[in-house]
């Protein structure tokens, strides 16, 4: 069966199914410029002729697979297809789908067999063949159980009208009939998800196994036009049906208690990932303070460049209060704080209320208000009469522009960055409405401690070296999902209004968010309308205060509008006058 | 039995084998998290091992289609009707078992696919990323199959969803290319004009706010000729 999918599949690709030529999309080259790295070497093959070759080859090799030969002759054939398929996978990256991951596993265990005539050896092949099977309908019928797009029923009616993977005749049906689709849509998480179940019980249900998933993927060849999947399957079939006749002496059952031994072990090693990230997070900043807030709230913040001030506040600068956007913590704001303390400013950073060691009053209800609040509060605390400027990034930058007029005195200046407008909201809701279950798993499965296995966003990569690892900690604990779970639920609550414009505010986008969202470039040019708006060129939406480069430069504008605003308030124009009340989230 | 059966190297592949595919395993296992944001087991020290994703069609299935439409330009500036690129096979029996042209289907849903989330990773001129000029060299191939005889000045070409068999569905435009030129060997390095544009709204092509290439603008359709 592996060998007739290899067959099929090669015929496919030399009758007109090859990306890789001039003008493929698969074109090597583009592949094979100068930031190719190591697809360099696969350059003698990336060729029209040289892939012709490779496809013929692999038919070759296919066809003696299918007649009765030798063992050694078989052991060839068969590591040339699973050598070419791998090559095949990394020469058209474009264009391959699941049945060429099952096709590798399937020419890859089988020749692994192969070259040595040792039935430990080809129990180990079939075991892994068999597992792989199961694992896949698993797999998928877990992963569908993340969206209400599946377990809601909508799911097969939309794939269905689809012209890529659907069927004009069987979506009219399914829409006509709307009960039924549900049910459908249901029964195939159902069934992906009991047919490993079978598994369990192989003894007497491999065989209904085999017939249920052949049918499904016949199904989907019919009607997704996914027939590949239909051969590239089954050529694990005869592995599971291998493993579910009765257990001998002889058998080898390595695989599955290795495999299961490995995973347990990277579950463990994830454990203790979480265990080293919870504590650096609960630990906090070296030498940070607490500030209860009137909303019970207990924040914690630090002053940097404090040092310079000789107790005397009417005669030093201002306080510049850094606020950071959803996920974010003061941390987060280590290259622009240091940027600014250079400069002799004084500094003030904290972590909203729930992102540790920050916490807020249990139960407390998502509001946007109390974050606003909290940072009057603190900010009052920390400043008394001082002048301040307020620096707010992303959900920061919406919670400053809204705090500016609950501060007594008014703040000396207003700088907004990527700040959070109302069409970003509106975006939010719909994408949460699909996707909202995702920030619910993902905290869950940082409580079970499976943060090892989350991506890092590139920014943090990029972040001073000094606060990395206390990025990735933040990134990867539970309490940081959750608030932000919070945060984003509050927002979602919050009237979709925009602030009005602030006297003197600087507005500051990144070139990355304007180009991926030009919503935001929009919106931040209206923030500013009063005041001065600047492009950040050459970073993203987290890269304004993680992307060394970028993070200097709105240090930078920060300390020049920061002495703007004095030289203007000391000829009399006083801070932020004529603002008018900028709250957004006033009912 | 072969002479190296009998020896050391056999008993270290009778170890060897089961436990690497084990680790295959075990890894592909660990690599199938419902949320994709946990595969960073995917991608190694910036390889990418050969760990099968099972998630088909998970946590959100497509459930749109995603078109490239071009249109050339001519050296006087008048544009041609958008053309899509390539339309999607009818469905037929056949291709239970035979498809070859889903191979190139799945590639320009990849490409396109790719194209877009290159626009939220790290900064870049986008018409300068290998994701851009892939698509630019596929659309300028076939420009240059269906206008073999008289090659225009250069194209434009464009990204757009729709709900596939729903007729009645909006088309939402992604993205606008910059408009292109028609590579020639003895040619100087290409000029380009305008920028790309990113559309969030749904409108058609040709609208309010997009690029102008110059007259005539005709009007949309939907189900333009095939020109691949």
């Amino acid at each position: 069966l592996g060998a007739v999918t290899a067959l099929v599949g090669s015929i496919e690709y030399l009758t007109g199914g090859s990306q890789l030529h001039r003008h493929g999309l698969n074109d090597p080259a583009v592949l094979l410029g100068p930031h190719s790295g190591d697809h360099a070497k696969l350059l003698p093959v990336a060729t029209r002729r040289g892939t012709k070759v490779l496809h013929l080859s692999r038919i070759a090799a296919a066809g003696t697979l299918l007649l009765p030969t030798g063992r050694r002759v078989r052991m060839v054939a068969g590591g040339h297809l699973a050598a070419s398929t791998r090559l095949v996978m990394r020469l058209e990256a474009r264009g391959l789908d699941g049945s060429d991951e099952a096709a590798l596993l399937v020419h890859s265990s089988t020749a692994t067999a192969r070259v040595a005539d040792d039935p430990a050896v080809g129990d180990a092949a079939l075991w892994f063949l068999a597992l792989q099977s199961g694992l896949s309908y698993l797999s998928a019928g877990v992963a569908k159980l993340a969206s209400p797009t599946w377990t809601g029923g909508e799911a097969l009616v939309g794939i269905f009208r689809t012209q890529a993977y659907g069927h004009g005749g069987l979506w009219r049906y399914l829409e006509a009939r709307p009960a039924l689709a549900r049910r459908a849509t249901r029964a195939v998480v159902v069934g992906e998800l009991v047919l490993p179940l079978m598994l369990l019980r192989r003894h007497r249900l491999a065989r209904p196994y085999v017939a249920l998933a052949t049918l499904f993927h016949a199904a989907n060849g019919f009607a997704m036009g996914l027939g590949r999947f239909t051969m590239a399957f089954a050529g694990m079939y005869p592995a599971v049906l291998y493993i579910s006749s009765p257990r001998t002496d002889e058998r080898s059952d390595l695989v599955p208690r290795a495999a299961a031994a490995l995973v347990l072990g990277g579950v463990a090693g994830s454990l203790a990932t979480a265990a080293l990230d919870h504590r650096r997070v609960a630990r906090g900043r070296p030498g940070q303070r607490r500030h209860v807030t009137a909303h019970g709230s207990t924040l914690t913040f630090q002053v940097d460049g404090a040092g310079r001030r000789d107790g005397n506040a009417a005669e030093d600068g201002p306080l510049i209060v850094l606020e950071a956007g959803l996920g974010g913590t003061a941390d987060h704001w280590a290259t622009v704080r240091d940027g600014l303390v250079r400069r002799g400013f004084e500094v003030l950073s904290y972590n909203r209320a729930g992102y540790r060691p920050s916490t807020r009053s249990p139960g407390t209800r998502p509001d946007l208000h109390r974050l606003r609040d909290d940072l009057v509060d603190l900010v009052g605390a920390a400043a008394g009469t001082r002048a301040v400027v307020l620096v707010g990034h992303s959900l920061g930058g919406h919670l400053v522009v809204s705090a500016a007029d609950r501060l007594d005195p008014r703040p000396l200046g207003v700088v907004t960055l990527d700040a959070s407008h109302p069409a970003q909201w509106d975006r939010l809701a719909t994408s949460l409405a699909l996707g909202g279950r995702a920030l619910a798993i993902t905290e869950s499965s940082l409580r079970l401690g499976l943060g090892a296995g989350l991506e890092m966003p590139w920014e943090v990569l990029q972040a001073d070296p000094s606060v990395r690892p206390r990025l990735r900690a933040t990134h990867r604990a539970a309490s940081t999902w959750s608030a932000v779970r919070w945060e984003v639920d509050a927002m979602l609550r919050a009237p979709r209004m925009a602030p009005p414009p602030i006297d003197h505010l600087l507005a500051m986008t990144a070139s990355g968010t304007a180009q991926a969202e030009p919503t935001q470039l929009d919106a931040d040019r209206q923030l500013a309308a009063l005041g001065r708006h600047v492009l950040v060129d050459g970073c993203s939406h987290l890269g304004l205060l993680l992307q060394p480069a970028a993070a200097a430069t709105v240090a930078a504008e920060i300390a020049a509008y920061v002495g703007e605003r004095r030289r203007d308030s000391a000829d009399g124009a006083g801070p932020a006058d004529g603002a008018e009340p900028a709250d957004g989230l006033a009912p | 039995m072969t002479r190296w059966s009998s020896s050391g190297l056999r008993r270290g592949w009778r170890l060897a084998a089961p436990l690497g595919l084990a680790g295959w395993l075990a890894a592909t296992t660990l690599a199938q998290h419902p949320i994709r944001s946990f595969d960073r087991i995917r991608v190694l020290r910036g390889r990418r091992p050969p760990l099968p994703d099972w998630r088909f069609f998970a946590p959100e299935p497509g459930r749109w289609d995603d078109h490239v439409l071009v249109r050339v330009v001519e050296a006087d500036g008048t544009a041609s009707a958008w053309r899509e690129v390539r339309q999607f096979q009818p469905r037929r029996w056949t291709h239970a078992v035979y498809f070859p042209e889903h191979r190139q289907e799945k590639a320009l849903i990849d490409a396109t696919d790719q194209l877009m989330r290159r626009l939220v990773g790290p900064p870049a001129e986008i018409g300068h990323t290998q994701e851009y000029q892939l698509l630019r060299g596929y659309v300028e191939g076939v420009v240059r199959r269906d206008h073999a005889d008289a090659l225009p000045a250069g194209f434009q070409f464009l990204l757009a969803r729709d709900a596939g068999h729903d007729d009645g569905g909006a088309m939402t435009l992604r993205l606008l290319s910059r408009l292109e030129d028609i590579q020639r060997p003895e040619a100087e390095p290409p000029r380009r004009s305008g920028s790309l544009v990113r559309a969030t709204d749904r409108r058609a092509p040709g609208g309010a706010g997009h690029q102008a290439v110059g007259p005539p603008r005709r009007a949309w359709r939907r189900r333009a000729g095939r020109a691949g």
